[in-house]
């Protein structure tokens, strides 16, 4: 679970760009996007595809239908847009809400007929090349998060990254660490409380 | 641990709503969280609260998308239409207070009451029954409940219940139309946190509702409605819309 960070890839530091689109926000640019505006859209896809597919692809594993669940979730944030309501969380908590539930229904429709063995075997099919020229990736606020994961104990972090990396349900998380279901419910939140808290989190 | 003290109960659905914003509930726990999320705003917020939090994580993960589907999700979007807005009947009534709320929603179930009992006065010379709706209003073990928005203390309609026949009547004069191919689906809440569907109904082009049901009332807590595809959902699919409580 440590290997998160594609170092390899080319990332464009918000730091640069943060100037022009500081009058952009993804709160700002939802708004437009609910009343139609196609630019809108395209650079809230900038804003947002790069978390999106990265949690739809550490989840998936396999990068053609991390790709195909990413476009998926893509369209469904325009098509559902003029319903987003600001208590649901901020537009990016809820983009983000949005494709990890897509992802993990995902993975559990597969399971039936798939075991997850069979997913990682498809590890080393061809991976597409990244689109480095309008994505954008905070290399801030990534520091800030990995470090704020580190600053929980080792039991805790475990559980949350299984489940939120690996798309893993309670049960699975329960049976992978060989722990009651009850002391992983509790580290998941104990450990989101502390992250909470760390990063200051408003709703 | 007797597990039963309030305080317990918080505590086990606070570690539950950690879960669930890691979408690692599946089955019946999921629908009694769930069940839990529709009456209670304090644990929405706290869900709330652990979705930020987990959203932050995605930074980590990070990657830049292939090249190409940009391309194709402005494409894609150019042809799809988008949903129709949320229609919030707050914004429709203005800034009453909860007070002056609940004193309309009783007004409104009087109205309702008139014009029910209007249709069986007119009715009545030629000995038609009275509408299920006034047989119901006027029972002695019948309540009248505001049906309220997830988020509004302003009714959006009312459920009539009547305890001893097991009559459940959704009463509405401004519903959204549900869209094509969807429908709304009534829950109804047990005490023991089951949730189990109670039927299927759709609002006029007016947002007019008048839809009868009947449902074992021991035991139930209040009902839910959620937007389901047509045929309706063994289990709830989408978020709950609006809820009724009998307690």
């Amino acid at each position: 679970m440590e290997a998160r960070i594609n170092k390899d890839q080319e990332v464009v530091d918000l730091a640069t760009r943060r100037s022009r689109s500081a009058a952009r926000t993804p709160d700002d640019l939802l708004t437009r996007v609910a009343k139609g505006d196609e630019d809108a859209f395209a650079q809230f896809y900038d804003l947002v595809s790069a978390r999106v597919f990265g949690v739809v692809r550490s989840i998936l594993r396999d990068p053609a239908r991390s790709e195909e669940v990413t476009q998926e979730v893509m369209l469904e944030l325009w098509r559902t847009a003029p319903r987003y309501e600001r208590s649901l969380g901020s537009a990016v908590t809820w983009a983000l809400t949005i494709a990890h539930r897509r992802a993990v229904d995902r993975v559990r429709s597969e399971q039936a007929s798939r075991t997850r063995d069979d997913r990682h075997a498809q590890d080393n099919a061809a991976v597409p090349e990244p689109d480095t020229s309008t994505v954008v990736i905070d290399l801030l606020d990534r520091e800030r998060v990995v470090r704020a994961l580190a600053e929980l104990t080792e039991p805790q972090r475990e559980s949350i990254e299984l489940a939120y990396f690996g798309g893993h349900s309670h049960s699975e998380v329960a049976t992978l660490l060989a722990l009651p279901l009850g002391t992983v419910k509790t580290r998941i939140r104990d450990g989101l409380v502390r992250l909470r808290d760390r990063l200051e989190v408003m709703s | 641990m007797s597990g039963t003290s309030p305080d317990d109960e918080t505590y086990h659905l606070g570690g539950l709503a950690g879960l669930y914003a890691l979408d690692a509930l599946e089955g019946e726990d999921l629908e009694r969280f769930e069940a839990h999320l529709a009456t209670n705003a304090e644990l929405r917020e706290e869900v709330a609260e652990f979705r930020a939090t987990a959203a932050r994580l995605s930074e980590v993960s990070a990657a830049a998308p292939p090249r190409g589907l940009r391309e194709r999700v402005l494409a894609d979007i150019g042809s799809t239409r988008q949903d129709a807005p949320v229609v919030r009947l707050a914004d429709r009534r203005g800034q009453l207070g909860r007070r002056r709320s609940i004193l309309a929603s009783v007004a409104a179930a009087l109205v309702i009451l008139a014009g029910a009992g209007g249709y069986f006065l007119a009715g009545s010379t030629t000995n038609e029954r009275p509408s299920e709706l006034a047989s119901l209003l006027a029972r002695s073990d019948t309540k009248v409940v505001p049906l309220t928005g997830a988020d509004s203390d302003v009714a959006a309609g009312h459920v009539v219940v009547s305890g001893e026949t097991g009559k459940v009547i959704i009463v509405s004069d401004k519903m959204p139309p549900a869209k094509s191919g969807r429908t709304y689906e009534l829950w109804r809440l047990g005490s023991d946190g089951a949730v189990t569907s109670a039927g299927l109904f759709e609002p006029d082009s007016q947002g007019k509702v008048e839809a009868s049901v009947e449902v074992s009332l021991t035991g139930a807590t209040g009902f839910a409605i959620t937007d389901e595809p047509d045929g309706g959902s063994p289990k709830a699919t989408t978020p709950v819309l609006m809820t009724a409580s009998l307690a």
